[in-house]
């Protein structure tokens, strides 16, 4: 392993040489945060635009942009006299009888079908739109207009003319919402799809399941289903008018949560086709329009994210301290108060009982409530176990031959030769017979061992508890400090065993940085000791610093 | 609402802001998205900074935010690079201590993360632990592997360089 003062040291290097001019940054943050200007144009230093496919909060709009929605945005909106007089809007699930219904979501085919099953006689025609080619745009007379037996309407189809600027093909949405509704295709699927509706994860089903389409009664399906159904009715003087929802594509990381559920964390912020079902110029709340997430890995989608119409955050009761209970009553707690419970096992020579860390904490969440507005996710409840690769007896019993040593008694069991290094550095190869002479294990030149601090007998002989383990414990530090030790690097990367067979030893508690040490020693698979590892405090050794 | 008071933020920022940069350097190793990422945590410090300002330690709530926005970008950016072989924008560009900076990419993010809280701004594991929303033990593990992972490809480096 890299010693940890060559890995501190590049690491500083590489940091500092990167300069800021922090005045700059400062200037753009202030002004941003007053909101001077254009805040949200504000061009602050040397930020990078990413371009997206189609910017995020900028979604492009692919649908109901018929000549009658096109009017009736206007009259959602308000104008003249009626502009303070919000008007009346209801979402319904679909026109009444004796109207043109939505086409919305249809096929030019189960469009002449819907509409013929109403008595009405089907023409076509075109509509400029970024929808791919073929597909209805929306109806003429309009969805919502009153229609008797035999009337004709005629579904307007998309095309692009030459000089049609659309942004994205959007045949992959509308191919998924088309499965979606039974009117189309499965897309590609991963061999294994995560399902979730909610912020919850409600399935996993393999890529045939998936294709098959039956994902049950409430999931990305169903809500896109749905969702495609849906008009609105807005009372006007001059009687009601009705819209058809519009698809809203959006590529890029989804918002991190959306009508008060926060997007999963399993997704982390991988970019996502972002499918949402809405209605132009209708206010968001308390509606929740529909929206489905569809991640992909090379080209197949492997998790579904959707959010229903129903989704509301909850007031979540805050995360319960449960370090220290058994696990089975940690986990009733943390269930009870409507968390999932994760278990992390964490392998240990001297397991400690019950939970001895969990994450996050209450406190934690409160503390980054910006970044992350609740916790919805597991928490994780961290166990101790019993080591099932590591040989702990063997390591224990040279950890204690050597402590014996280091206390006056018999020498441990070394191997021929044994390596003394101090700070990761080599300082001395010995025999084991000269190992066996305490005089051997002063690192100070020219000094009586019983004379020199910097010993690994001396100062793990002294210290009355000691700890040993895989790793030093840091949080025995005092208050916020961070102890130092000399760590000089060069621990060689060839005669020493693996991870499995090193062992550190520290005291237990410190009162302060002067306190700590470490001794590690590298023990063969016989158990013998082939290498001792000192770190002292900086500062306790002027000579060597 | 109430005002910041832009003065006490000033000359906070002045303090932390720099380090704070250099910090997500070590995730992102791309100085342009680092003062980005970086920005828009002290934007969110300023609007919260009635509140948080009050804190025992807003740095550390800054960092918290800078240091999760870092991670996320470096997994969007390492899953774009993924799906984009070849094309890796800003790596061309010269660095210090060459060999180190770049094993220290081939880290996971958040094992980068684990290195630069650690490593460069002397945090303890429990500290690091409650910046990255893992346990402490998780973090040893991190920078355990990481070490391990960075001898290992130092130790080729220089074997390539001999022969």
């Amino acid at each position: 392993m890299l010693s940890e003062d060559r890995v501190r040291a590049g690491v500083r290097r590489i940091a500092n040489g990167v300069e800021v001019d922090t005045d700059a940054h400062l200037a753009a943050v202030l002004a941003k945060g007053r909101g001077r200007g254009d805040a949200a144009n504000a061009r602050l230093p040397a930020r990078r635009r990413r371009p997206l496919l189609v910017p995020l909060g900028a979604a492009l709009t692919v649908a109901g942009v018929v000549a009658g929605g096109t009017a009736l945005s206007g009259m959602l909106g308000g104008t003249g006299s009626d502009a303070d007089r919000a008007p009346l809007v209801v979402v319904l699930p679909g026109t009444p009888d004796g109207t043109v219904p939505s086409v919305f979501a249809h096929t030019r085919e189960s469009a002449a079908a819907l509409l013929r099953d109403r008595g009405l006689e089907v023409r076509y025609g075109k509509q400029i739109s970024c929808d791919p080619a073929g597909r209805p745009t929306g109806t003429a007379p309009a969805t919502g207009t009153r229609v008797q037996r035999g009337d004709v309407v005629t579904v307007l189809l998309s095309y692009q003319a030459a000089n049609t600027d659309c942004a994205s093909d959007l045949l992959e949405p509308w191919r998924f919402v088309d499965f979606a509704t039974s009117r189309g295709p499965a897309p590609q699927f991963a061999e294994e799809v995560d399902l979730y509706v909610d912020g919850v994860r409600t399935e996993t089903l393999s890529g045939t399941e998936a294709a098959e389409g039956d994902w049950g009664a409430t999931s990305a399906l169903s809500i896109l289903a749905d969702g495609s159904e849906r008009v609105v009715r807005s009372e006007q003087e001059v009687g009601d008018a009705y819209l058809m929802p519009q698809l809203q594509v959006n590529e890029g990381t989804p918002p991190d949560s959306w009508c008060g559920v926060a997007r999963p964390r399993a997704v982390a912020a991988r970019e996502a086709l972002t499918l949402t079902l809405d209605f132009a110029d209708v206010p968001l709340e308390p509606r929740c329009p529909a929206r489905v997430a569809l991640y992909e890995t090379g080209g197949a989608i492997d998790t579904v994210v959707a959010w229903s119409e129903a989704a509301r955050g909850s007031d979540l009761e805050p995360i319960p301290d449960v370090v220290g209970l058994p696990l089975v009553e940690a986990r009733d707690v943390v269930t009870a108060a409507g968390y999932p419970a994760r278990v992390e096992e964490s392998e240990t020579c001297h397991p400690r009982r019950g939970v001895v860390e969990q994450a996050p904490t209450q406190r934690a969440v409160v503390e980054d409530s910006v970044d992350d507005p609740g916790w919805y996710g597991p928490v994780t409840l961290v166990v101790e176990v019993p080591h099932t690769t590591r040989d702990c007896a063997g390591l224990d019993a040279a950890v204690s031959g050597f402590l014996r040593f280091a206390r006056g008694g018999p020498p441990p069991e070394w191997t021929p030769e044994v390596q003394q290094l101090f700070g990761y550095a080599p300082w001395d190869t010995v025999t084991a017979d000269t190992a066996d002479d305490r005089a051997a294990w002063s690192f100070c030149s020219g000094v009586a061992p019983e004379s020199c601090e910097v010993s690994p007998l001396v100062v793990a002989g002294r210290e009355e508890d000691v700890e040993s383990g895989e790793f030093v414990d840091y949080s025995r530090f005092p208050g916020d400090e961070v102890c130092e030790l000399i760590d000089l690097g060069g621990l060689p990367t060839s005669g020493l065993p693996g991870r499995d067979r090193e062992v550190v030893l520290y005291p237990a508690e410190i009162a302060t940085c002067d306190d700590d040490w470490s001794v590690t020693l590298w023990i063969d698979d016989s158990g013998r000791i082939v290498a001792v590892n000192l770190l002292v405090p900086r500062g306790s050794v002027p000579a060597v610093e | 609402m109430s005002v910041p008071d832009e003065r006490e933020f000033s000359d906070f920022f002045r303090r932390e802001f720099e380090r704070v940069v250099r910090t997500v350097y070590l995730v992102l190793h791309d100085q342009q998205s680092a003062e980005d990422v970086a920005q828009d945590a002290f934007g969110q410090l300023y609007t919260n900074w009635t509140t948080v300002g009050g804190y025992d330690n807003p740095q550390a709530w800054v960092r918290r935010v800078a240091i999760r926005m870092a991670v996320r970008t470096a997994r969007r950016e390492s899953t774009r690079r993924a799906l984009t072989r070849g094309a890796l924008p800003g790596w061309a560009k010269p660095e210090r201590d060459l060999d180190l900076a770049v094993a220290l990419r081939t880290l996971p993010a958040q094992q980068r993360a684990a290195v630069a809280l650690h490593y460069y701004e002397d945090r303890p594991a429990d500290e690091v632990g409650t910046l990255l929303g893992c346990s402490a033990s998780t973090v040893r593990t991190h920078l355990a592997r990481a070490r391990t992972r960075l001898a290992e490809l130092l130790a080729d480096e220089e074997v390539d360089h001999a022969e």
